[in-house]
C-alpha cells in the first residue's frame, strides 16, 4: 500500500518522460542483481568508477544478458582504491560519462526489482547521480541479499538461532557452498549476489 | 576477464580459441539446481549444453545410474548434436550449471574440428559405458558402421516433367517416402511427402505441376562407404530427414533419418520394415538373417530382457504372418487362423527357437487339401533358421493342422485323459497366440479349454506339478549346485529355473481364468488376484528376467542364436562374481516360488 503510494508519487515527480517505463508492471520472474565499485565509501563524495548488472530468470541467473560498464569519475581517484579494485585512473579514462552509463543502466533494469547486496549504498550512489537529473532515485522495489541471508540463517533450527550473523559476502559465498569467483570486480560480485539470491529464494 | 566464472581449462573447452571463448562467455547462462530436482527430463528435448561449475549431476536410464557429471564435465551433447534421446539428468546435491545454447555449440562444432571430435569421440565412450562397456555390440557396431550397411530405400527416380499426381501415385504404390527427381541438365533433387503437402495443399498449385518446381535440388549427398555417424552428422546440421546416397557417382539408394536413428537404437524398425516390404520369399529370408545381428547388438546394450524378447517375438510373428500371406489364399486366410505356441506364443522368445505353430481350420475347410501348404510353411520357416520342433508341433504334422471341431475333441480328450502329452500339448495352447488368418478360430478354442478346466481342481493339480518336477539348483545353504557327470561343472538354469516359474506361473494364472499369455503379464495378473504381493513379485519378475538374461548371454557367447539346448547350461566357473550372486538370488526366489505354488495346489510334501 506504502509502495504503491510512493511509486505514484516518484511517477509524478518524474521530470523525464522517456522513463516512464520504470513505473511498468515489472516481467514476471525477473530481477536484476547490480553491484558498483567506487573511488570510495563515503556516499556524500566518492563517485562510481564502474556498475555491473546481471539480470535473472527464475532458477537463472542470465550472465548472457549483462551490463559492465566503466565510469569516468568526475575526480582523480586515490591509490588506495585502486589497490582494491585494481582499475587504474587509464582503465576508467575511457569510461563513458557518468549520465550516459545511468542512462543505459536503468534501460538495462527496466522496471525488474533490484538485488544486491548492501544493495543500500549502491543504490545511494546511483541516485545521487540521476535524483538531480530526472527528479526520482531508482523506484524498483529493492531485494536486500544479506537480509534474506540473515532470515535463512535464523530460521534455521526452529528460529533459535542466537549467534551472529557473518554477513561478509565471502562468508555468505562460503557458507551457501557457492563458488567464489573473483572479488572486487563489479561484475563478478554481481553474478555472486545473483548465484546466493537465487539460492536463497529456492528455498 | 580475469577470474571467469567460466572455467575454460576444461575439456572441451581449452581447445577454443580467444575469439571463440569470448563467444561462449557472451551467451552462457548459470542456472541453480537443487537436490533431486531434473535437468533434463528423458526424452523432452534438449536446448543447452551444461557444463557443471559445482555440485553433482546423475544421468539415469530408468532407476540405473549410467554416470556422474561432476565440475567441469559436460552433458547433454548427444542430445544437442545428434539428436539422441535425452536421458534423465538429476542433480545429486546442490549443483550450479553453465548453461551454452544449442546454436552455440553446433557454430563452434562448424567452425573448430578438435572441439567437434571431443563430441563424437566421447558419444562413442558414453554409449560403451550406457552398454557397460564390453558389450556395447550394437553402440559400437553403430559407430563403425558405413551407410550402405544401414537400410537404404530403393532409389526411386522420376523426370522433372512428372506431374504431382502421378508423383503421389507412385509415391503410394512403391510405400516410398520420397522420390529422386531428374532434371534435364542432370542435376538430382529430391521430393519429399512434405514437399508435396507444401506443394498442394499450402501453396496451392495444380496437380499438373511439374515436379521439377517443387522438388529441393543442390541436394547434400553421401557416399555409401561414409560412416553412419557423420551422415547423421549431415542431417543434423543442415535439418533434413533423408540423404541420397551415392557410389560411383550414382545414387543407389535413399538413407531416411528414421532408419538411421533406429538403426543406432536396435535396428528393429530396419527389419520391421524390411519383412513389410519383402515380396518374395528370397526377400523374406534375406529379413530373417537381420534378427541375429539385432538380437546380438540389444544384448548387453541396457534393454529389458522382456522387451528383447517382446520385440523379437513380434518381429517373428510378423514374419509367419508376412510368409501364411504369400502361401495361402485371401479365401484361405479368412477360413484358418495361424497361430504360435511356446516362448513364441508367450512373446519371451529370445532367439530362433524351435517352431511351435499350428493351423486352425473353419469346418468346411479340408484339412487334407493343405498338405503341401503347410508342409511349404515348414520348409520356409526352417530356411529362415528356425529349426524343427523336435516334439512336431509344427503345421506339417496333420495333428497340428485340423479344423476347428477336430481340435474341440482333441482339447476334450486331453483334458479326460491326463497324461505327460496331453500336458503337453495344452500348456501349448495355454500360450497360444494368432498369428494371421481369423482369430476368432482360436478365441473360440481358448474359451472351450478355459471352462473344461478351471473348476477342476484335481486337474489343476495335476497340471501344475511338473513345475515341482526338477530341483532347482541350490543348496539348504543357498549355494549354487552344480551338475555332475557329462554335465560337470554346469547348471541347468532351464529346468531349475526357468521352466519351473513359466510352469508355475502357467498354472496360476489358468486356475485365476487370465488369458493373457506372457510369463510377466501373468505375474502382474496374480498380484491383482492377491496370489502374490508386489514385492515377492518383482522379486520373481527380476529372478525370471535374470534367468533369461544368462540364456541369451550364453547364446551370445557360443556365438549361436539358433537353440540347440546348449544354452540351457551355465558354466560355474565362468561366472563372475556379479552373475555368480545375481544366479544365486535368482534360484533362491524361484525355489521359494516352488514352495508356493506346492502349498497352493497342495502337491504334498517336497
Amino acid at each position: 500500500m506504502l509502495a504503491t503510494f510512493r511509486q505514484a508519487l516518484a511517477r509524478r515527480r518524474l521530470r523525464n518522460p522517456d522513463y516512464t517505463f520504470l513505473f511498468d508492471p515489472p516481467p514476471p520472474d525477473e530481477a536484476v542483481c547490480f553491484d558498483c565499485e567506487t573511488t570510495g565509501l563515503d556516499r556524500k563524495a566518492d563517485s562510481i568508477v564502474q556498475i555491473a548488472a546481471v539480470r535473472i530468470k527464475g532458477r537463472r541467473v542470465l550472465t548472457s544478458q549483462r551490463l559492465n560498464l566503466m565510469v569516468r569519475p568526475p575526480a582523480g581517484m586515490t591509490a588506495g582504491v585502486i589497490k582494491i579494485h585494481h582499475l587504474r585512473q587509464q582503465d576508467v579514462a575511457d569510461g563513458l560519462e557518468p549520465l550516459e552509463a545511468m542512462d543505459r543502466f536503468l534501460r538495462f533494469v527496466g522496471s525488474r526489482p533490484l538485488v544486491g547486496y548492501y544493495l543500500e549504498f549502491d543504490v545511494a550512489m546511483v541516485n545521487r547521480l540521476i535524483r538531480p537529473w530526472l527528479g526520482i532515485g531508482l523506484p524498483q522495489r529493492q531485494i536486500e541479499v544479506s537480509s534474506l541471508y540473515y532470515d535463512y540463517r535464523t530460521s534455521r533450527g526452529g528460529g533459535i538461532y542466537t549467534g551472529n550473523v557473518d554477513l561478509r559476502l565471502s562468508a555468505i559465498m562460503e557458507d551457501l557452498n557457492l563458488p567464489r569467483l573473483k572479488a572486487h570486480d563489479a561484475f563478478n560480485d554481481a553474478v555472486m549476489t545473483a548465484l546466493a539470491y537465487v539460492k536463497l529464494k529456492a528455498r | 576477464m580475469a577470474g571467469d566464472a567460466f572455467d575454460f581449462s576444461v575439456p572441451p573447452f581449452d581447445r577454443l580459441t580467444d575469439g571463440e571463448r569470448a563467444k561462449v562467455r557472451a551467451v552462457a547462462d548459470i542456472a541453480y539446481y537443487r537436490p533431486q530436482e531434473k535437468v533434463i527430463v528423458a526424452g523432452e528435448p534438449v536446448d543447452f549444453l551444461y557444463v557443471v561449475m559445482k555440485g553433482l549431476v546423475a544421468e539415469r536410464q530408468g532407476d540405473e545410474v549410467i554416470t556422474v557429471h561432476g565440475a567441469g564435465d559436460s552433458f547433454g551433447a548427444m542430445a544437442l548434436i545428434h539428436g539422441a534421446e535425452a536421458a534423465d539428468c538429476e542433480a545429486q546435491e546442490e549443483t550450479l550449471l553453465h548453461l551454452l545454447p544449442r546454436q552455440l555449440i553446433l557454430d563452434l562444432c562448424r567452425v573448430n574440428g578438435r572441439f567437434e571430435r571431443f563430441f563424437t569421440h566421447s558419444v562413442s565412450e558414453r554409449l560403451a559405458e550406457r552398454a557397460n562397456v564390453e558389450s556395447a555390440r550394437g553402440m559400437a557396431a553403430f559407430m563403425v558402421a558405413r551407410v550402405h550397411e544401414a537400410y537404404l530405400h530403393p532409389p526411386i527416380t522420376v523426370p522433372a516433367s512428372t506431374t504431382l499426381r502421378d508423383a503421389a501415385r507412385l509415391m503410394k504404390h512403391h510405400r516410398a517416402t520420397s522420390l529422386l527427381v531428374e532434371s534435364p541438365d542432370g542435376r538430382i533433387g529430391v521430393l519429399s511427402g512434405s514437399d508435396l503437402r507444401e506443394a498442394a495443399l499450402i501453396e496451392e498449385k495444380p496437380l499438373t505441376t511439374e515436379v521439377g518446381d517443387c522438388a529441393s535440388f543442390g541436394t547434400i549427398m553421401i557416399d555409401a562407404d561414409e560412416f553412419l555417424f557423420n551422415a547423421q552428422v549431415l542431417m543434423t546440421r543442415h535439418s533434413i530427414r533423408r540423404l541420397p546416397v551415392v557410389r560411383d557417382g550414382h545414387v543407389i539408394g535413399v538413407l531416411e533419418l528414421l532408419d538411421l536413428l533406429s538403426y543406432m537404437s536396435s535396428h528393429s524398425h530396419l527389419v520391421a520394415v524390411q519383412i513389410d516390404r519383402a515380396g518374395t520369399l528370397p526377400e523374406l529370408a534375406q529379413a530373417a538373417q537381420a534378427l541375429d545381428p539385432l538380437l546380438t547388438g540389444l544384448h548387453g546394450s541396457g534393454v529389458k530382457i522382456r522387451y528383447i524378447a517382446e520385440m523379437v517375438s513380434d518381429l517373428s510373428r510378423k514374419m509367419q504372418r508376412r510368409l501364411y500371406g504369400f502361401l495361402a489364399t485371401p479365401d484361405l486366410q479368412q477360413h484358418s487362423c495361424l497361430m504360435v505356441m511356446g516362448s513364441e506364443g508367450r512373446g519371451e522368445q529370445i532367439a530362433k527357437t524351435d517352431q511351435d505353430n499350428a493351423l486352425i481350420l473353419s469346418d468346411e475347410v479340408d484339412p487334407d487339401s493343405l498338405r503341401s501348404l503347410c508342409d511349404q510353411f515348414t520348409e520356409a520357416m526352417i530356411s529362415f533358421g528356425y529349426p524343427r520342433c523336435p516334439g512336431n508341433m509344427m503345421v506339417s504334422n496333420p495333428e497340428w493342422c485340423r479344423t476347428e471341431s477336430q481340435f474341440r475333441d482333441e482339447i476334450f480328450h486331453w483334458v479326460m485323459t491326463p497324461s505327460e502329452r496331453s500336458f503337453l500339448n495344452l500348456a501349448a495352447f495355454l500360450d497360444s497366440e494368432a498369428v494371421a488368418g481369423d482369430p476368432l478360430l482360436l478365441h473360440r478354442l481358448r474359451a472351450y479349454l478355459f471352462d473344461r478346466l478351471t473348476d477342476n481342481a484335481g486337474f489343476l493339480a495335476n497340471f501344475a506339478r511338473p513345475a515341482l518336477s526338477f530341483d532347482t539348483p541350490i543348496g539348504f545353504f543357498h549355494q549354487l549346485v552344480l551338475e555332475r557327470g557329462e554335465r560337470k561343472g554346469t547348471i541347468d538354469i532351464k529346468k531349475g529355473g526357468i521352466f519351473p516359474v513359466v510352469h508355475g506361473v502357467r498354472a496360476l494364472a489358468l486356475e485365476k481364468r487370465l488369458h493373457t499369455r506372457n510369463t510377466f503379464e501373468r505375474i502382474d495378473g496374480l498380484v491383482g488376484e492377491r496370489l502374490f504381493d508386489t514385492a515377492f513379485a518383482a522379486d520373481l519378475t527380476e529372478a525370471l528376467q535374470f534367468l533369461m538374461e544368462m540364456r541369451l548371454a550364453a547364446r551370445v557367447q557360443q556365438n549361436r542364436l539358433d537353440a540347440n539346448g546348449s544354452d540351457n547350461y551355465v558354466q560355474a566357473a565362468h561366472l563372475t562374481k556379479l552373475q555368480h550372486d545375481g544366479l544365486r538370488d535368482s534360484l533362491r526366489i524361484v525355489k521359494t516360488f516352488k514352495q508356493l505354488v506346492a502349498h497352493h495346489f497342495k502337491l504334498g510334501s517336497f
